[in-house]
């Protein structure tokens, strides 16, 4: 019964989700050992403001191409403003050199690949993307 | 001109100072509105510059990037309306440029650029104060002076009206009105275009005043004249009279007397003196009895009247005057006392010439029958006894019809001539009528009355020489009677004398007999 529920929602989820946005994770190195980061710490880390996870490890975040459909989605749903915004304030921060901009990752596989590689990386996929060799450390959805 | 208490002088003062009030006041408001007006502009500047280096301040104090804090506050700082600006994150101070004031700069909460609800710092804008306070004085000033003109030009107009169209109207009337002598036929003229102006209402009530009067002094003067008439001829009266005229109060003061009076006065050798009643007993022959006779008659029907001697004038003439003395009575219970005094002399001493021809026989002078039975009747009636003789002429008759009446009248006045002769004074020589005769001498015995009618007797007897030379003589008989023996009145007496003279004529004639008992 409880699996059926389960699968109704799951179903009910994806169908909802294929309308907007797909679900997002967000995913550090196995090995890492931040179990979970609040969305401050996330928009931090992502906003250049933090540069390190919160047991003091330095963090390097990753990104998706400029003008990928995930990206726009990501930031989207993370600090709810669109995607000009963002680049907007980066082509400020950028220019003073305080900040540094999240590195760009060619896809969601090569954002995969590095997070296994790296231990202090941290990137953002697809939740259906999600493989069981990195560590969700928080999810986005509508 | 204008004085310092001139009308418009001090409208325009009031005026003034009005202006100064309520300019000040308007003034003082106007800037304070236009200075709040400009700090609220200046904050509304201030907010829109907050916000449009907002999100850049955010991200600079969200990341505390003092670099780009500096380049927000550089940016700010171009503006005139900034004086200082300072972005702080919340730990500590990021940048900051200019004269930073806590007091008047403004501060605004930085957000997180990326989470609505995080404060990440502030932004404190101190706005130019010195500015928006010099612009608002600016504003303040460019008006108040454009007010004062504005006044100033209408204060000016107005004055120059006022002066033109009401004080000099004014001052030109005033003057004009001076030159009017009140009851003249002179009027004012209406100022030029104030015929229906207030200014040109008030004119012509002056004038119609200025009518009023001159027919009233008109009036007046015309009635003056009247009065002024009446008063010449009043006195032309009093002055001329012949009259001696004297106004007294009742207590005898004099107040008025004419030029009679004076002339009256210097005929006894007086002058005027204060006193009516001091001048009565000084003029008047008894004249203190005179004045209690004034005073009484005056007490008791108000009017004295009667004919007095006054003292004889300086050259010893008797002066008579009739007497008048009134009371009238003015307002007020006033009272005055009128004295007329008219000489009465001449015709005192005509009454007497009349009186003295009536009673004398015109031919030999001695008293007539009427003269005589007056004088006689006087002396009987005062209890004097007289000695009466009744002479009729003897012979005389022929003398008339011989020489004529012209003679006979010689004989007559002989005959009188020797009787006054040869009596005194006093004694009553009278011619009865034709040619007989009456004495009259006082009382006498018998004896001596017989000697003095044989005296008589003797006397008349004597030859006298006519005119026409002719000497001629008269006998007499003579009767003697006498009072009270022969009787008390004239008529007896009379009645016995004749007795004893026609005793003497029936006899022998030319001689004297006493009357019988």
């Amino acid at each position: 019964m409880k699996v059926f529920a389960a699968l109704i929602l799951t179903l009910l989820g994806t169908s909802l989700s294929a309308r907007g946005a797909e679900a997002i994770a967000v995913i550090v190195n196995i090995d890492n050992p931040t179990k979970a980061l609040t969305t401050k710490q996330l928009i931090d880390l992502y906003m250049g403001k933090l540069i390190a996870f919160p047991n003091g490890e330095r963090a390097s975040p990753l990104d998706m191409p400029h003008d990928s459909v995930l990206r726009r989605e990501f930031y989207q749903l993370l600090t709810n403003k669109p995607i000009g915004s963002i680049n907007a304030y980066w082509s400020r921060v950028k220019f003073s050199g305080h900040a540094q901009s999240p590195q760009s990752m060619a896809s969601s596989t090569e954002v995969l690949q590095r997070v296994r590689d790296i231990d202090n990386a941290i990137g953002y996929v697809k939740l259906k993307d999600v493989t069981n060799d990195v560590k969700v450390v928080y999810t986005l959805a509508q | 001109m204008l004085n310092k208490h001139s009308l418009i002088l001090r409208l325009a003062m009031v005026l003034v100072l009005t202006s100064l009030i309520v300019g000040v006041s308007a003034v003082k408001y106007y800037y304070q509105s236009i200075y709040q007006q400009e700090v609220d502009k200046a904050q509304r500047a201030i907010e829109q510059l907050h916000k449009t280096v907002a999100s850049t301040a955010s991200i600079a104090a969200y990341l505390k990037d003092k670099d780009l804090a500096l380049e927000v506050i550089n940016g700010l700082r171009k503006n005139d309306i900034i004086l200082a600006a300072v972005i702080s994150s919340e730990d500590e101070l990021l940048a900051s440029g200019g004269e930073h004031n806590p007091h008047t700069a403004l501060p605004y909460p930085l957000y997180h650029p990326f989470l609505a609800d995080d404060v990440v710092g502030y932004i404190a804008l101190t706005p130019a104060q010195e500015g928006i306070q010099q612009g608002a004085r600016n504003i303040a000033q460019s008006s108040v002076t454009l007010l004062l003109i504005q006044t100033s030009t209408l204060l000016l107009t107005f004055i120059i009206l006022a002066y033109f169209i009401i004080a000099k109207p004014m001052a030109r009337l005033s003057a004009e009105l001076k030159q009017i002598t009140a009851g003249s036929n002179n009027r004012l003229t209406v100022p030029f275009a104030q015929h229906d102006s207030e200014i040109g209402e008030m004119t012509k009530s002056i004038n119609n005043m200025l009518a009023v009067a001159e027919s009233h002094f008109s009036q007046e003067r015309a009635l003056r004249s009247e009065v002024q008439e009446l008063g010449n001829r009043l006195q032309l009266l009093f002055e001329h009279a012949s009259s001696a005229m004297i106004l007294a109060t009742q207590q005898g003061q004099i107040m008025l007397y004419n030029a009679s009076t004076e002339k009256l006065l210097a005929r006894l050798n007086l002058s005027i003196c204060d006193s009516l009643f001091e001048l009565v007993a000084q003029a008047f022959k008894d004249g203190d009895t005179l004045v209690e006779r004034i005073r009484d008659s005056l007490d008791q029907d108000d009017v004295a009247r009667g004919e007095y001697q006054l003292l004889n004038d300086t050259t010893g003439q008797s002066i008579w005057v009739h007497i008048l003395v009134t009371r009238s009575y003015a307002q007020q219970q006033q009272s005055y006392l009128q004295i007329f005094i008219h000489d009465i002399s001449s015709h005192k001493q005509q009454l007497a010439h009349l009186n003295h021809a009536a009673s004398t026989d015109k031919l030999t002078g001695l008293l007539n029958r009427i003269g005589a039975e007056r004088e006689l009747d006087k002396r009987l009636a005062a209890q004097q006894n007289v000695t009466l003789m009744l002479i009729d002429l003897d012979g005389f008759k022929p003398i008339n019809d011989i020489y004529g009446h012209d003679a006979g009248d010689e004989i007559l006045r002989y005959v009188g001539q020797q009787l006054r002769q040869n009596l005194r004074k006093d004694d009553l020589c009278i011619r009865w009528g034709g040619d007989e005769f009456v004495v009259v001498v006082d009382a006498l015995e018998k004896e001596q009355a017989m000697q003095l009618a044989t005296k008589l007797h003797q006397a008349l007897c004597q030859p006298t020489t006519l005119s026409n030379s002719e000497q001629v003589a008269v006998g007499a008989s003579i009767g003697v009677a006498v009072s009270p023996r022969h009787g008390g009145d004239f008529k007896s007496l009379i009645v016995a004398a004749d007795r004893a003279m026609y005793g003497v004529k029936r006899g022998d004639k030319n001689a004297v007999a006493f009357a019988a008992d």
